[in-house]
């Protein structure tokens, strides 16, 4: 066998310059026995091809398709009984999300309506002015008695920085 | 046409049509459902076949719009890679060794084909292993001549690449 004119005929072969005629001299050539290792590769991939062709379609003829068809329509129409829980099983999973949507809305809501009312109502004084002047004022002396918490907490920071001011002084000095 | 005129002039391409399903959704199950499908669909058109040219392409060409439709809507079970084929005749014949290692070799090109994108994997598909003409895979896969070589020249230099790694350095 002339090795050269494979040689050759497969560099036209990669390059896609073959005719069908060539490529199945190709197919021929690289079945040789005493093929040198050089070929190895394209002659795996010329081998592997082979294999992809005898994969094999199992129907005969058109008949085998049409009764396999006819056949799977017969199983549907034989068993409507499965098709009816299928489709009440899907209506019980849609019954089962809105129900979940339903129950997640609600509580929500009650927890928003939770955190906007006050924990403690205070009743309504605009009839009664002695009860809210008393009102006014007990929240005027809880105020006053805080303000004076803040002041206090004042005093103590302004004693201690004059303090520190005494104390750089004297380092200053 | 009647039944026995599809038989003998139609349903002979079915082997071709099987092969090429495979290949574009990766599975024999669904290839088998495409190949039946495609068979019903020509049934009911079969009277244009008197005007088609090229009967043979426009069974191929059916077959690849079934494949992909199925492939792009995700009706295909899953992706996977083809369960290895084997001749149980030619089995019996060879050695354990044998087929181990045309298991092996099968599983790599089958690799680096599935590597490729998929308008290079049908030409290389319909020339190399089918081998069908410039023309004739024009058709199938409805692309220009021109276009058809570009893909074949680039998926052959790619598969070329490939190869060489694979017998040299073996990855």
């Amino acid at each position: 066998m002339d090795f050269k004119k494979l040689d050759d005929l497969l560099e036209k072969y990669w390059e896609g310059e073959t005719d069908l005629g060539q490529e199945s001299a190709l197919r021929r050539y690289l079945q040789h026995p005493d093929l040198p290792e050089k070929f190895k590769k394209e002659a795996l991939l010329f081998k592997y091809y082979e294999e992809e062709r005898k994969s094999r379609f199992e129907n005969e003829s058109m008949e085998d398709i049409l009764l396999e068809k006819d056949l799977v329509e017969k199983r549907i129409i034989k068993y409507p009984a499965t098709l009816k829980s299928i489709r009440s099983y899907s209506f019980l999973k849609m019954a089962a999300v809105i129900s979940l949507i339903a129950v997640s809305t609600i509580l929500i809501v009650n927890h928003f309506d939770r955190e906007i009312k006050p924990t403690a109502m205070v009743t309504d004084t605009f009839d009664n002015p002695e009860k809210a002047y008393e009102e006014t004022k007990k929240a005027l002396l809880l105020l006053s008695s805080k303000f004076g918490k803040g002041r206090k907490q004042v005093e103590k920071i302004s004693i201690f920085s004059e303090s520190q001011e005494k104390v750089q002084g004297k380092k200053n000095n | 046409m009647d039944h026995k005129a599809f038989n003998s002039d139609i349903f002979p391409f079915k082997d071709k049509m099987f092969r090429f399903a495979k290949r574009i959704v990766r599975n024999e199950e669904d290839a088998t459902d495409i190949v039946q499908e495609s068979f019903l669909r020509i049934w009911k058109n079969k009277q244009k076949l008197n005007t088609v040219e090229n009967k043979e392409a426009w069974c191929m060409r059916i077959t690849k719009n079934i494949a992909l439709d199925k492939l792009k809507s995700g009706h295909v079970k899953h992706i996977q890679p083809y369960p290895d084929h084997f001749d149980v005749s030619t089995s019996l014949k060879e050695s354990p060794e044998d087929i181990a290692e045309k298991k092996d070799l099968t599983g790599s090109m089958r690799k680096i084909i599935s590597m490729l994108p998929e308008n290079y994997q049908q030409v290389i598909h319909l020339r190399d292993i089918e081998g069908y003409s410039y023309k004739e895979i024009s058709d199938i896969m409805e692309v220009d001549m021109s276009n058809v070589k570009i893909y074949l020249f680039r998926a052959r230099k790619e598969i070329r690449d490939q190869l060489t790694k694979l017998v040299n350095y073996g990855l």
